[in-house]
């Protein structure tokens, strides 16, 4: 019996030696998890982004000077979507950490809090924007902690703001490059303008305002523009709606006239599907820009062709 | 003093009596076999008697004072039924579990000592087994289990012992020998046995005395001397 | 080690190890006293604390430490006054708490964090987390060690027992109110879902090898850090939830070690 311990103990201790062994000699730099990432060079300033959004305008305003990782995996939705120990190490190495707060990232504190890194520029994206706040789910519960409307990016006006914050992270962080990181942002600044004139033009003339859409995620575009958004869900699409707010729903579609239900590629169509066949309409994609599909990033998808994609489901729903 | 003192005890499960003014006295250094048919209380009548059930009248006193606190300062040997012992594939080794019954005498957030250790052994050599006492529980005939629960017994070298049916389900030779034992420690430590049982009584040289329960009462099986 | 240079790794390491020694001395007298329905519906019930935490805007632990014992205290109140019924009104008390878990985590502004306590997360360990689990660790560890004799006795033969002495009510009490602790402190980094799992799997491997009570118990001990080391390691490289791997490393761990001693009888019999 004493040999047999003997042998289960050597054994046993072997075993936890080698696994100590491994995942010490494994150095690996994991950023290999489907993550969007621009190709990672000496000399290029190394950004994290909390979400596409966050991802796209880094790499607009950064071009080729930058290294962003878009910490979401593709095909994830990033409200629920927690970092990994990975995305800790990668923030751990990086220099610059854009994120777009107003309740979007509920990580974000208890990740900058655990944060070795003292050298980190982080930038919150959506600071100096007025907030608004979040839709009648949230009224009847006590208001200890009043739930913002996170999504500020999708009013271009807003996206502007967004990218000067985060063009002005690249310079504190890289000073040399300023005056590149400057005349990316104006460029873009320019074609925001553009992009939210248009919006305006298209959309003042249409009859119909109010767009059915899968989460809340359009509060802000919906302002600016004088729409009105029924969300299926609400600021976040975490929990599906109840049976009440279902009805209500489908009334509010049929009430209105409702041509087009609008669904969103992260999240289940079902709900979505569903009413819109007990209205007798059909489904289409509005994108809220939280992430991109495998596909669509093939296909050279960004900010602005998603803008114009959904500026022409947005007229085909509401003329 | 008595060792055990019945007195006029009432008990019932629901509604009826199972004992009715039952009582009984034993004196220090008696074996005395208690007998009577199956499901007439005798194990009833222990869980009494170690203070698990309370009666409904009377009183049961041990060593001289209130059973309950004579069982919570852990003086009584007590040997279960066979087979009912609690949990046969424990992982404990027979030396751990004798051990674990000297609990009042190691005391409080304490460990056992050498001295306890010794008397571990000790008892386990009483029963013959001390060449077990690094074996697994699990791994030990019925038999042989019994015995160990035995020696637990004796290990905190009680003033009374208290055995259960301890003849069941094991072979003649084994009743024989367990017997034995018992007459040996009757006679050399002039321990107080009782013992409940209904087989083989004869093979039993050491018991000095028998009641029998039957009615709720206790009742003296005159033929083998003494009153109550 | 490039795995434990960051803080937050650092502690998500103490925290597991802290976890992993008085997991198994817990799970020991659970899986033998055959108490596992308690454990469940402790990490149940630890869930609605977690979410009822989130909405007052304290630390969930603190939350399920809290509603953990307040369930422990019934459960003891209901062994007490209806033994017959225990076992129902356990399960009651269980489905009181994921019940609650359920319709509170609705309430949650965002589902993430409470997300997080249902699997674990090794990231989100802030240092006063640490701290309160090393403090809680230390005093289940030290009230184990001290109940030590009474625990295996009560485990193995719970009437002998009181026979001999053990105060068996008190420190079944006791040992219930350990068990919430540890099951509260649990769902930080291995997750409520999985606690259940993390007090059983170490005993179960180290059964299979010890030769005493004892010895299973360091045994235990013994696989249940090594599990974890091991577990959060893989999670770590692999990116998987921690409390998961951590478990089915112990599963295969447990299925290698039955095949092992299957493949050593026969061969002992061959030869």
């Amino acid at each position: 019996m004493a040999i047999y311990m003997k042998k289960f103990v050597s054994l046993l201790a072997a075993v936890m030696l080698v696994t100590v062994f491994v995942a010490g000699c494994s150095n690996k730099n994991t950023n290999t998890n489907g993550a969007l990432e621009s190709p990672a060079e000496k000399g290029k300033l190394k950004v994290a982004a909390s979400f596409y959004a966050m991802y796209d305008f880094a790499e607009k305003i950064g071009g080729d000077k930058v290294s962003v990782t878009d910490m979401v995996p593709a095909g994830i939705e990033p409200h629920d979507w927690e970092p990994a120990a990975s995305d800790i190490v990668n923030l751990e190495e990086a220099n610059v950490f854009i994120y777009n707060g107003a309740g979007m990232e509920h990580w974000v504190d208890t990740v900058l809090d655990s944060l070795s890194n003292k050298e980190l520029v982080k930038v919150e994206a959506s600071s100096g924007i007025t907030l608004q706040e979040g839709h009648s789910e949230e009224e009847e519960h006590s208001e200890e902690e009043s739930a913002y409307d996170p999504h500020v990016w999708l009013n271009p006006e807003y996206a502007k703001i967004e990218m000067k914050n985060i063009k002005d992270a690249f310079v504190k962080a890289d000073p040399d490059n300023e005056a590149y990181y400057n005349q990316n942002y104006e460029t873009y600044a320019a074609k925001l303008d553009e992009l939210d004139k248009k919006y305006k033009e298209t959309l003042t003339g249409l009859k119909n305002k109010d767009i059915i859409v899968a989460h809340e995620a359009f509060g802000y575009l919906c302002s600016a523009y004088g729409l009105n958004q029924v969300g299926i869900e609400g600021l976040s699409p975490d929990s599906e709606p109840d049976p009440a707010k279902m009805e209500e729903i489908i009334k509010f579609a049929k009430d209105n006239e409702v041509k087009v239900i609008f669904f969103e590629e992260l999240v289940s169509p079902k709900v979505a599907q569903t009413i819109a066949d007990e209205v007798g309409v059909k489904t289409e994609v509005l994108n809220p820009l939280e992430g991109l599909s495998d596909d669509e990033i093939k296909a050279g998808g960004d900010y602005f062709s998603v803008m114009e994609t959904n500026l022409a489901s947005l007229v085909e729903a509401l003329k | 003093m008595q060792a055990i003192e019945i007195q006029n005890v009432d008990f019932a499960y629901g509604k009826e009596l199972i004992l009715k003014e039952a009582s009984a006295g034993i004196d220090e250094g008696d074996f005395v076999a208690l007998t009577g048919e199956n499901g007439t209380g005798k194990s009833t009548l222990l869980r009494l008697l170690l203070a698990e059930l309370k009666p409904l009248r009377g009183r049961i006193r041990l060593l001289g004072e209130d059973n309950d606190r004579i069982i919570r300062s852990g003086k009584v040997g007590y040997v279960a039924q066979n087979g009912t012992y609690a949990n046969q594939n424990f992982p404990a080794t027979v030396e751990e579990i004798v051990t674990a019954n000297l609990y009042k005498q190691i005391g409080l957030f304490r460990f056992p000592s050498k001295s306890h250790k010794h008397q571990v052994y000790e008892a386990l050599e009483k029963l013959k087994m001390s060449e077990f006492a690094k074996t697994m529980i699990g791994e030990l005939s019925g038999g042989q289990q019994q015995r160990i629960m035995l020696a637990r017994a004796l290990v905190i070298k009680p003033e009374l012992l208290i055995l259960d049916e301890p003849t069941t389900g094991i072979d003649m030779k084994s009743v024989r020998q367990l017997y034995e034992i018992l007459g040996e420690l009757h006679e050399s430590e002039k321990l107080t046995i009782l013992m409940v049982t209904h087989g083989h009584l004869e093979e039993c040289a050491g018991i000095n005395r028998i009641l029998h329960l039957e009615d709720g009462k206790i009742e003296e099986v005159i033929g083998n001397g003494g009153e109550l | 080690m490039s795995i434990l240079q960051y803080p937050f790794m650092q502690r998500a390491f103490l925290v597991g190890i802290f976890l992993a020694v008085i997991a198994p001395c817990i799970g020991m007298t659970i899986v033998l006293q055959r108490k596992s329905m308690i454990g469940d519906a402790l990490s149940h019930t630890s869930l609605a604390g977690v979410a009822i935490g989130i909405l007052l805007g304290i630390n969930p632990i603190l939350g399920a430490t809290a509603t953990c014992i307040a369930a422990a205290l019934s459960i003891e109140f209901i062994q007490r006054k209806i033994p017959r019924y225990s076992e129902m009104a356990i399960a009651i008390i269980m489905s009181t708490g994921i019940g609650l878990a359920g319709v509170l985590s609705g309430f949650t502004k965002s589902s993430g964090n409470f997300n997080s306590f249902l699997f674990g997360s090794i990231v989100a360990i802030s240092n006063m987390e640490l701290r309160m689990v090393v403090i809680i660790s230390v005093c289940v560890l030290t009230a184990f060690l001290l109940l030590y004799k009474e625990l295996f006795y009560i485990g193995f033969d719970e009437r002998a027992a009181r026979i001999a002495g053990v105060p068996v009510r008190l420190v079944n009490f006791i040992f219930t109110m350990l068990t919430a602790l540890t099951i509260s402190i649990a769902s930080r980094t291995v997750g409520a879902l999985v606690v259940s799992s993390l007090l059983v799997i170490p005993v179960a491997c180290g059964m299979q090898i010890g030769r005493s009570y004892k010895m299973t118990l360091v045994c235990s001990v013994i696989f249940a850090v090594f599990f974890t080391v091991a577990g959060l390691t893989l999670s770590y490289y692999w990116k998987l939830k921690p409390g998961g791997t951590i478990v089915l490393t112990g599963v295969v761990c447990f299925l290698i070690i039955i095949i092992l001693k299957a493949l050593i009888k026969s061969l002992r019999r061959a030869g």
